[in-house]
């Protein structure tokens, strides 16, 4: 067998022109595949971090309480008792932060205003935030006092104000009524894809005010794990462990909370129900885009496969033609079928393998050429599609591995016609006859 | 028991809608240990001959026995291990393995072989590869030899499994006389030394000097010694054509 790969891998590498052909094209499409997979691995990182540090942990334990079925806020009664509960769940549990949900409202500055989602944290606890965000201007730190905000670069520059402005803030009660508070500027932090722009931090307790809610309560939990991968198991887990300590859920369902909250005010209930989604839950629509996108990564390669598989058939069943007399002699000397049907899988199987890699290491370093020179985006509505405002693009070593076998193996299954074409070459064929 | 016993032979082949009878009514042994010729005119049947006893193809009628096999009733699988095991072939467009170089194109057999041992092998190759005069060529690929230097390689492939019979056609018709000389006695010097038999097909009257055994095939019927070839009509009159 030894032998016969040897014999394959030197006939790739004797007929130049063909494999380089051949060869080329399956290198093309394994870099299509890898540097598509890659720009929606970057995204999907991108989206991980971002949703991560500003609206969302790996879990989070929101909910809803409704004073009358049609008015819900987002809000969980009595925080420090589900966190307990929560906290008891699973040994992943890494850090619990909380964040109030104010909502979307106006933010007004000395000489205009703009529409946002107001957030409230408590800046000594939450330890994300303070890792996370790069600080372009102020201190992260001043929002211990009340009346302070942190905004994002870009809302700072529509809202023409530096640290230390005072901007306004509307706040929209439960019971209707619409409150004012007035906020220092305190930091203002690098921009972070789509959601930053639409998102300002204020402290708890200001907040609190803003909206008239009770500091024992809060708008969420948010759970981060030492394993991102665990978010679905551990969500599970703190469903069951709410259930049993008496809590209402609501049914899990992969939206942002601010599109739950319209559908719950149409829902005939009136208390407290829990809900409990992973970061991916809070992404909504955004995470089955990037989906989408490896859907269509994979669907085009399967087109380009196509047009390979027609490449094979030619290649080879050239290969066989030419070669008859000499598979011809192989059988006559006493090569079994299957081997002459091997020697051709193999020629194939080498050059897809060589190829693929190639091509994949064709993507890699593209990927880390791309990356290290950083290239910035401008736009902001390719901003909020990137999550970020620098192109990112991620190799994942298990989906490159995946990919390179998948291609290799339909080469395979492609020259498996050509090869028991070759098998079937007889061992007259060494012969020169007359006639 | 002869090597090999052809009892009423007759091979059709179907050309359009008639048949041309490439062999017909062919009778002949050939006794173990024989340096023997199949001598005949272009399309007299002499490669179709050794088709059927290298086990490359099928009698149409008759009896095709190889080494006491009748091989009409082995399965393919059966018929290529008894090439591998008893049959050595030598091709007249030698059908080396272009990218193997002699050394690996003599051992290649072997490969195939599997029971032969890695120092065995090695001492068959080399010594294989000394008798025929290419010790100094062990690294160079066909395309860099000589057609006689390739021949020699082809000997050398066909003899390293030791092989009760060794089968040729035309091995010099691509050889300058002086070169198809030199491998003709080089085969009856193998012949000779090992008993292998040999059976090989010429239409060069001057190759057939060297046999010991000189058996004539015209329109698909063997010439008895002694007798005349009869000369009936073929019902499909082939074209005389140059070999190859
Ligand atoms: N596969 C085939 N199909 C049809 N006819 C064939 C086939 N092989 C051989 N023949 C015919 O059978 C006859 C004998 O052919 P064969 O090749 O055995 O002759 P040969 O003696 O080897 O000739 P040469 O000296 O030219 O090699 C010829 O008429 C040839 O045309
Ligand atoms: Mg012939």
């Amino acid at each position: 067998m030894g032998r016969i790969l040897l014999i394959a891998l030197r006939n790739v590498f004797t007929h130049t022109r063909r494999s380089l052909l051949l060869g080329g094209a399956i290198a093309f499409v394994t870099f299509l595949l890898v540097a598509l997979f890659a720009f929606s691995s970057g995204l999907q990182a991108n989206m991980l971090e971002s949703a991560t540090t500003l609206v969302s942990g790996h879990v989070n334990v929101g909910g809803f309480y409704k004073v009358s079925p049609a008015v819900a806020r987002p809000i969980v009664i009595d925080y420090a008792k589900v966190e307990a509960v929560v906290r008891a769940t699973s040994p992943h549990i890494r850090a619990i932060s909380r964040r109030a949900r104010g909502g979307f409202d106006r933010v007004t500055s000395p000489t205009t205003s703009l529409m946002n989602a107001i957030a409230g944290v408590d800046i000594a606890s939450d330890g994300q935030l303070r890792e996370r965000l790069e600080i372009l201007h102020g201190d992260i730190d001043a929002l211990r006092e009340p009346g302070t905000a942190l905004m994002f670069a870009r809302q700072a520059k529509d809202l023409e104000v530096g640290v230390g402005d005072v901007v306004s803030i509307t706040g929209l009660t439960s019971r209707g009524i619409r409150n004012r508070a007035d906020v220092r500027v305190a930091a203002i932090a690098k921009d972070m894809g789509g959601l930053s722009q639409i998102l300002t931090f204020i402290p708890e307790a200001t907040l609190n005010t803003l909206y008239e809610l009770r500091p024992e309560n809060t708008g969420v939990l948010m759970v981060f794990l030492d394993d991102r991968d665990l978010a679905n198991a551990v969500a599970k887990d703190i469903r069951t462990a709410l259930r049993a300590a008496g809590y209402d859920l609501m049914e899990p369902e992969a939206k942002p909370f601010w599109q739950k909250q319209q559908n719950v005010e149409r829902e005939d209930w009136t208390g407290q129900q829990l809900d409990v989604s992973t970061w991916r839950d809070e992404m909504g629509q955004l995470a089955d885009i990037v989906d989408a996108l490896d859907g269509f990564a994979i669907a085009f390669t399967f087109i380009l496969m196509l047009v390979i598989i027609i490449g094979i058939w030619n290649t080879l069943f050239m290969a066989v033609r030419e070669r008859t007399p000499e598979i011809g002699a192989l059988r006559a000397i006493g090569m079994s079928r299957m081997r002459v049907r091997f020697m051709f899988l193999a020629e194939a199987g080498t050059l897809a393998l060589l190829a693929a890699v190639s091509g994949a290491l064709l993507a890699g370093l593209l990927v880390a050429a791309l990356n290290s020179a950083g290239i910035a985006v401008d736009n902001p509505q390719l901003q909020f599609v990137l999550m970020s405002d620098t192109l990112f693009l991620h190799i994942d070593p298990a989906r490159v591995a995946i990919a390179v076998l998948v291609i290799v193996l339909f080469t395979a299954l492609a020259a498996l016609w050509p090869a028991h074409r070759a098998s079937k070459v007889q061992p007259g064929a060494a012969m020169s006859h007359a006639g | 028991m002869s090597i090999v016993a052809l009892v009423g032979v007759d091979k059709d082949y179907p050309l359009g809608k008639t048949t041309v009878h490439a062999l017909r009514g062919v009778d002949l042994t050939i006794e173990r240990g024989e340096f023997s010729v199949i001598a005949g005119p272009s399309g007299s049947g002499k490669t179709t001959l050794l088709n059927l006893i290298g086990c490359v193809d099928t009698a149409t009628r008759g009896r095709v026995l190889v080494d006491g096999h009748d091989t009409a009733a082995l399965s393919e699988r059966a018929r290529t291990k008894l090439r591998l095991d008893t049959l050595g072939f030598i091709f007249q467009s030698f059908n080396l393995i272009p990218v193997l170089d002699v050394y690996q194109n003599v051992e290649f057999p072997l490969l195939l072989k599997r029971d032969v041992g890695k120092v065995e092998r090695k001492r068959r190759v080399f010594e294989l590869v000394e008798r025929v005069g290419l010790s100094g060529q062990l690294r160079q690929r066909p395309g860099e030899l000589s057609g006689g230097q390739r021949q020699r390689v082809a000997i050398a492939r066909a003899l390293v499994t030791g092989p009760k019979l060794v089968l040729a056609d035309e091995p010099t018709a691509n050889l300058d006389s002086a070169t198809g000389h030199a491998i003709l006695e080089l085969m009856r010097e193998m012949n000779a030394s090992n008993g292998t038999t040999f059976l090989f097909s010429t239409h060069d009257p001057q190759v057939m000097d060297v046999a010991q055994r000189v058996v004539r095939i015209a329109d698909g019927r063997i010439a008895q010694p002694g007798g005349g070839v009869s000369h009936a009509t073929p019902v499909a009159a082939p074209a005389p054509a140059p070999a190859g």
